[in-house]
Order: structure tokens, then sequence, then C-alpha cells
């Protein structure tokens, strides 16, 4: 059964119970995967999914419920799980309504690519052999690990309120690692995501791949302690903002009080260097879209301007707290998996959080660095998203003396607080990538910490 | 259902398959969370869906869909077996294994099914205005999830299987503020259980604790740095035996000549006081299954035993590449998600060491307390574990309580250097991913360990 149907069916359920308020969002879904396990195909998945969640306001009282819906009936019966669910709620005080029709397009990003919906099987498997091939160098390195992932999404929000929005979208996503052979291996790892298959490049991924496992062999452990200038590329960057920046940036943190910049609108919060956006109406973003997904149309934002605080992002409860339209950020999409999504509460987030690149580029950012260290891989770049602390263990980094890489280290604590480290900003990189939900330049920071052994 | 799959099963030989199976999931679970005495969600989810999967040679095909008419059914399995062709890797042959017939009921006392969702949400209440102990609480957090899996299973071996999971959780997640800084704290309860988790749990005494400690924390220190000695509490016990060991012993990584314990067994890597074991057959505990998701029954792997590498973690396919048996570990996320090695309940075994003795011996060091999170490093065998806080250890005493750290090293080397291990072993649950997906549940644990890591925090 197709979604509208299935849509149309599970909102006459719920609407015929009563409720004051109903909204349904729906998502149907086709994934296919490629895995690669020691330089070879191993495994080839299709994937196709379709579902939705339910959301009933019953006056104050609030209920959801989601399901994999492929028949009228699993429709009907998660409709009226939803309501029921709403009348055992106790009542929200702070509820006012889900969102209103009207909201004009603002933006239209394009983010749907007919060459990644209709890949075929053969196709993935020749551009993960492609990178591959162009990763390999005689029996120095394999490739132990590798995944391709292509998707295209149609989503449909519905409300009593008016609202019937539709977006489409796709996604290619794809994470390799190399490795060299022997007593002391290194290992190499490349990401890659886009909406369209036209940015890709398996050539130049399998000879970055390389190139990484090859340096990565030569680290040694670090030793000491030493405090100076700290390059961060956009792949471990994208996670640390977001976890830092992305949640004190939420409208949801700040009434929950756990935001680091509650009551800053207007205030400086990070380096003068630094603008950042919400933009979804670029192209290149994983969750760019025309609307959100509770049907509130999306459009570029200033959040951070020259370091100052200029907004929080809001979905549309946190919106109505404070008496304000909702800005396009209620989401439940995610950057590089689109199965289950109906699973997923909406959640405060950017769409597309982008990062203004510098001046220079990535290579004279280096240079002009007289005693710093370049961080090329770190266990998780995750930051205490409450306090903004990490300890992140680096498995890869370069040390740099008078603008020069003279050391490859592994074995080491990169500690420091992300809040303190946007102040704390040294230069900014030309270069942006994307990396999930952002797209960010390479940055170098002063006062981070890099702790070793002995 | 079971007759459909066992027809796709017999579609997927003729079409080439050299070993296949076929599943149906259903996962059926209650969310309710609160936040700051406001229900925010209140949610019934059920995810429903058939997996298809055909191997050739040593390539795999997946089809999986959520459409379960015949139709759909039967060609997804084609595809499956398409997709299988396509891949065109060697391997080796899965050997036939005896065909298994059993039908497995979730052993809880209460049932999630048979609990009306205005009792479960009662509960929840009463966690989340327990946190609230003190002005300084800015935000108080309280979620609770039961999940009832079924899973049947038909595969090219004869097998049918059905069996059931069900596993409750439940968090208190406090977030303090001072005006100026904040911290949180949180308590979990969880297991393999049904709701008699929540009848036997203080829920009360469980949340005036996460915001009690959540309060305290606002005078934690910046922790040191530094290479020093570290008593781990089970839980950063449990993340040290995950992430070092665990991840690392998965046959998968041995078979790829991933892991630092390729060719390991037999070896001493650790103290003699180490011992170390998979288990997925614990009663309650959050990892326990009783077949994987290839329908081998789970079982306890010792991996190792004083100090000496024992033995790897299989699937069907990584035992079949080494000649070794099944060992109940080949796991999924959901239908929807590629099978891979997983551990289930991994923990080190209990020493004889109280905790009291371990700190006297100590001249300068951390007292690790809850651990965040891990990650696994097989290549490398390093780890990275992140601990919400910890205590400073002079002089074989306790002194300040220190914020959140981070610990790591070398593998081996961290567990040559342990020298006390406690004589009490517990475990906790959690998720573990394989890198950053396809998480599953499971537990991690052991007693307090004495070991010398670097540590730092920001």
């Amino acid at each position: 059964m197709d979604l509208d149907s299935i849509m149309s069916s599970a909102y006459r359920a719920a609407t015929k119970e009563g409720p004051d308020q109903v909204e349904i969002y729906g998502v149907a879904t086709r994934t296919l995967s490629l895995y690669v396990d020691d330089s070879a195909v191993k495994n080839i998945e299709e994937k196709i999914d379709q579902g939705l969640i339910v959301r009933i306001a019953d006056g104050k009282r609030l209920g959801q419920s989601s399901a994999a819906c492929s028949t009228l009936k699993e429709a009907e019966l998660t409709a009226r799980a939803a309501v029921r669910t709403a009348r055992l709620s106790p009542v929200d005080e702070m509820f006012r309504q889900f969102p209103a029709a009207g909201g004009k397009v603002r933006v239209r990003p394009r983010v749907w690519d007919e060459n990644v919906a209709h890949l075929s099987g053969q196709e993935l498997v020749d551009i993960a052999k492609l990178i591959v091939d162009s990763s390999l160098e005689g029996d120095k390195i394999k490739v132990p690990r590798g995944m391709v992932r292509t998707a295209s999404l149609e989503s449909k929000v519905r409300n009593s309120n008016g609202v019937d929005v539709r977006h489409a979208g796709t996604m290619i996503y794809l994470n390799f690692t190399t490795m060299t052979n022997g007593a002391k291996p290194g290992e190499g790892v490349e990401s890659f995501y886009s909406p369209h298959l036209s940015g890709l490049d398996p050539t130049a991924i399998g000879k970055s791949l390389r190139e990484k496992a090859m340096a990565s062999s030569k680290t040694v452990a670090f030793k000491g302690k030493r405090k100076g200038t700290t390059i961060i590329g956009p792949d471990n960057l994208a996670d640390m903002l977001m976890s830092s920046a992305g949640e004190a940036l939420s409208a949801e943190n700040v009434h929950r009080k756990r935001s680091r910049w509650i009551g800053k609108v207007g205030e400086e919060v990070t380096s003068r260097s630094i603008t950042v956006k919400d933009d979804p109406s670029d192209g290149r973003g994983m969750l760019s879209a025309s609307y959100d997904d509770e049907g509130v149309a999306a459009s570029k934002k200033t959040l951070v301007e020259k370091g100052v605080l200029k907004s929080y992002i809001y979905d549309s409860y946190n919106a109505s707290l404070d008496s304000i339209e909702p800005s396009g950020n209620g989401l439940r999409r995610r950057p590089d998996d689109v199965q289950g999504i109906y699973l997923d509460p909406v959640g405060v987030s950017p769409m597309n959080m982008v990062v203004t690149p510098g001046r220079k580029s990535k290579e004279e950012l280096i240079a002009s660095v007289d005693d710093g260290v370049l961080i090329d891989r770190v266990a998780h770049p995750e930051v205490n998203p409450i306090t903004g602390a990490f300890g992140l263990e680096v498995r890869c980094g370069f040390i740099i003396k008078g603008g020069e890489m003279v050391k490859t280290i592994d074995r080491a604590l990169l500690i420091g607080n992300m809040f303190d480290a946007l102040r704390n900003v040294h230069d900014i990189a030309s270069d942006s990538t994307v990396f999930r939900s952002c797209i960010v330049p390479t940055v170098s920071f002063d006062g981070i910490e890099l702790v070793g052994s002995g | 259902m079971e007759d459909l799959l066992r027809t796709a099963v017999e579609r997927m030989q003729s079409a080439g398959a050299e070993f296949c199976d076929a599943k149906y999931q259903l996962r059926k679970s209650t969310s309710i969370r609160i936040v700051d005495g406001s229900v925010r969600t209140l949610t019934e989810q059920s995810l429903g869906g058939a997996c298809f999967r055909a191997r050739v040679g040593g390539s795999w095909g997946y089809a999986t869909t959520v459409q379960l008419d015949k139709k759909t059914l039967l060609e997804s399995c084609l595809q499956a077996a398409k997709n299988a062709r396509l891949g065109g890797a060697l391997g080796a042959r899965i050997p036939d294994s005896p065909s298994r017939n059993r039908q497995v009921r979730a052993d809880v006392r209460v049932h999630p099914d048979d609990v009306p969702i205005e009792e479960k949400l009662g509960y929840v209440v009463d966690l989340d205005k327990a946190q609230k102990i003190d002005p300084r609480v800015a935000n108080s957090n309280s979620d609770y999830r039961d999940e009832v899996k079924t899973n049947l299973l038909v595969n090219s071996f004869g097998s049918s299987l059905k069996w059931e999971e069900v596993r409750t959780r439940l968090i208190a997640f406090t977030i303090a503020s001072d005006g100026g800084r904040q911290e949180m704290y949180f308590e979990i309860a969880d297991g393999t259980k049904g709701f008699e988790l929540m009848k036997k749990n203080d829920v009360t005494a469980m949340g005036k604790l996460s915001g009690e400690e959540a309060v305290k924390m606002l005078a934690a220190k910046k922790p040191p740095s530094g290479y020093m000695t570290c008593i781990s509490d089970p839980k950063n016990t449990g993340t040290l035996a995950h992430e070092v060991i665990g991840h690392a012993s998965e046959a998968d990584e041995i078979v790829q000549e991933r892991s630092f314990l390729t060719g390991a067994v037999g070896k001493r890597v650790a103290s003699d006081l180490i011992t170390m074991v998979d288990d997925g057959t614990i009663k309650g505990a959050y990892g326990t299954i009783p077949f994987d998701d290839e329908g081998t029954p789970s079982s306890r792997t010792v991996i190792i035993e004083n100090g000496i590498y024992k033995g790897y973690l299989q699937s069907l396919e990584t035992a079949a590449d080494m000649g070794a048996t099944p060992t109940g570990n080949g796991r999924a996320q959901d239908f929807g998600r590629r099978i891979w090695v997983r551990m289930t309940n991994t923990f080190f075994d209990a020493g004889d060491w109280t905790l009291e003795e371990m700190i006297e011996g100590v001249k300068f060091g951390v007292l690790a307390d809850k651990s965040i999170s891990g990650m696994e490093d097989p290549v490398g065998g390093g780890f990275e574990a992140k601990t919400l806080r910890g205590f400073v250890i002079e002089n074989g005493e306790i002194k300040d309580m220190i914020r959140s750290f981070t610990t790591t090293g070398s593998a081996l080397e961290i567990l040559k250097t342990t020298d006390a291990v406690g004589d009490h072993v517990q475990l906790d649950g959690g998720m573990c991913g394989k890198g950053i997906e396809d998480f599953v549940w499971v537990s991690g644990g052991g007693p307090y360990c004495r070991s010398k890591l670097v540590v730092g925090g920001g």
C-alpha cells in the first residue's frame, strides 16, 4: 500500500476518535547498501521501508504512536494507539498547538538525484571496487572494511491545522578504512556525504585512504604534555560543533536550562572570526529541505555572526513557549541513514549548520603554525553537551614545528572545553567539507592540551 | 508466516544460495519521557518486517521489507539471492548444522503487555519528582522503555525457531546548575526483565540519588592529567573489558587480520589476575539472548583466563572461516540491518581485593566513577573510555571529586599493569555499536580494578 493511502487511513481513523489536533508524519524509503570486507564485496543489501508516526493533541494532552506500516489496518491501529496514549497522558500546560498552515516556501534546495535513486547493485559494486583498487598498493595496504549506502526518501507531513507538505531527497554516504600490513599497522579512514552522485570521486577517496594509512603506520606514542595551536579538520570538528554549539543553540535545551548559551542572545559567545548559519537552501546539505519534519517552512538563518549569538533554533513546541514562530528546525531525519525514521521523535537541530570559511588554504594555515599539532583522527569526536568538556584519544596526529609537520603521533589525549575553544579560535581555513549535517572548514584553536604517557 | 519463510528459503536455495535464512521480527515498545514534570513523549512503537539472507561463495545478499504480503516476500527473497551473486567474494562454505526446532518465551515475572500504560506512567512521574531535591536541580529527565521482540527464523539447515526477548530500562538524568556552571548525573536500571524491574526498584530513591549527586558535581574539580594509577568502578571496568579486549575478540576482526589479537590464542595478554568472559546466558542481564540472530544458541565464551588469551567470539561465517564452533554472537540491530559478530554480556571475573585495600595502596591516582561511553581500536590496540566523574586518591585516601574525564592507553600494556581485582562483579546494560552504527543491547562490567592509564579531562 502506498504512503498516501496509509497516511489518509491513519488520519481518518484518528479524526474519527475526536481529538482536537492530529498530525501524521509518513515516510517511504529505499536503501541500497554495499559492504566491503577484506578488500572484497561481502554484502549487498536492498531495504524497503515505510512507516508512520501519529501525534495527537487532545486538549493539552499529547500522545503518539509509530509503526512500520504497509496496510490500511496497521495505519488505523497506529492512529488509535496515538489517541489512546494522548488520553492517558497528563495535561501539558505548556503545549499550544501543532504548526499552522500558511508558511510560504522560502528555500528550494536541490537534494534529489535520479542517479542515486535508481542506482543498481552492479553500479554500487563498480564504485566500491574503484575505491578499493585505488587504495591498494601491492601487499602493503588492504581494505579491511568499507560501506557505501545510497538511499531515497519521500516524507510527508499532514495535520489538522492545514499543513500538507512533501519532501523528497536522496543521499549517498560512504565510510572506508584502509590498513597497512605489518607489525605496527596504520589505519586510514575516509567518509563522504552528499545528496548527489556527481561529487563522488572514488579514485581520490582511494588515494587519500592509502596516504592516510601509510602516514598512520609511522606514528609514535606521544610522551608528556603540551599546549599550543591545535588544528582540527572538518571530519572531527563537525561532530564536536554539533555536540556543543548545536546543543547550545537548541531552544529545547535553553528552556530546560541545559544550554551553555542561555540568555546570551546579542552577546559574544565565540571568537569574532566565527560565523555560523543554518542553511537549508544549500543543496550539499544532507538534511536540507523546504520544510522541516513538522511541516514548517525552513529558512536560512544566521545563528552566530562574528562571534555574537543571534538566535536559537526552534521546533513548534519550543517556539510556542516563547510565543514566536517556529524556525523550521523540528527534525526526525538523520544525515546518514533513512531506516526507521518514523520511530524517532522530533528533535531540535540545525538542518545544515555551515561555518563560514576563512581565506587561507589548509596548507597555508598549517604553514603559519610555529608550534602546534594537526589532528587527523580521534577515537570518537564527541563533546560533553552539558559542559563542553572533551578528552579525545588521538589515533593519528602530526606535530608541527615552524610550519612543517615533523612527527606523526598517537596514544595521546586531546583535552579541552569546546565552548572555551570556540572563544580561542586561532585561524580558519578556506576549505569546506560536508560531514553529517554540517559544512565546516579546518579550524585552528589555542589553549587545547595534548597529554601522553610518560 | 512460518510457511512463507520456509518457501522463501527453498526459493533462495533454488536460486543458488549455498546457505540462507529468512526471518520475521516484530519489535513492540512503550516509551515514556518526562522532562521537568511534563510528559514529552508517551508513545507506543511497532516495528515489524522480514529479512532474507543468502550466501553465494563468500558474499551475502540481503533483502528486507516491511511489506508482508506473499508476493512481496517471495520477490524479496529472490532479490537477496541476486544480491549475493553480485558480490563475487570467495569464502568458506558454512558447514551443515543439525536443525533446531524450538519456541522460547521470555522468562519474565510481569510481562510488559500485562501492565496498563497508566501504571508505567505513574512510576516515571515519581522518578521525575524525586530528582527535584534542591533548587540547583535545573532540569530533570526520566525515561522508561520496555520492548518485546518476537523473532521467527527459518534457515537452510532446516531449523525453525521462534523466540521472544523482553527488555525494560529506566533512566534518571539530572542537570544541576549554580548559575554559571552546569553538571549532570544519571542513574540507570535495566535488564532482560519485565515490569518486575520497576516494582523491585525504589524509583523515589533512584531519582533522589540522581538529583543529589548532580548537585554535588557542581563542586567537582578539574581532573588531573597524565599517566597514573586508576581504579575503575564496575561500570568503567566493563567499558575497559568491552572496548579494550571485547571488540578486538570479535572474530570478523580476526578473519580480516584487523585485530591486534590475531594469533593471540595461548599467549599472555594480561596479568594473571585477569579472567574475562562473554556470556549471553546470564539470567536477567541486558545482553542476554536465547539465540543470536542466526539461530545459534547463546553461550559462555572464556576470552582470557588468568591472563592467557583463550578464544574469539564467532558467527556462523567466521566459525566457518576459522574452522571453529559458532558461539552465538552473530547479532543485528534489527531485521533491517547486517549481522556482525557482537558481544552479549562481557565482563572481567572477580578477584579477591576489597575497594578499601585497593585505595590504601595508591600514592596518587584517580577513582573512575560511572562510565559514559567508550570506543574500540582493534587495529591500533588502543581504546578510549569516558567517565562521568571520579575522585582523586592521595596517599591511600579519597580526596576531591573531579568532573568528567577520559582514560586511554595501549590495551595490552594496561591489562599487564592491573595489580588488583575486586571481589564483586556487577553488570550494567548499554548499547554497543560496530563503529558508530548497528547498535545492539549488551551489558558489561566486572569488579573494581586497579591499573595504570593515561587520564585527562577538560
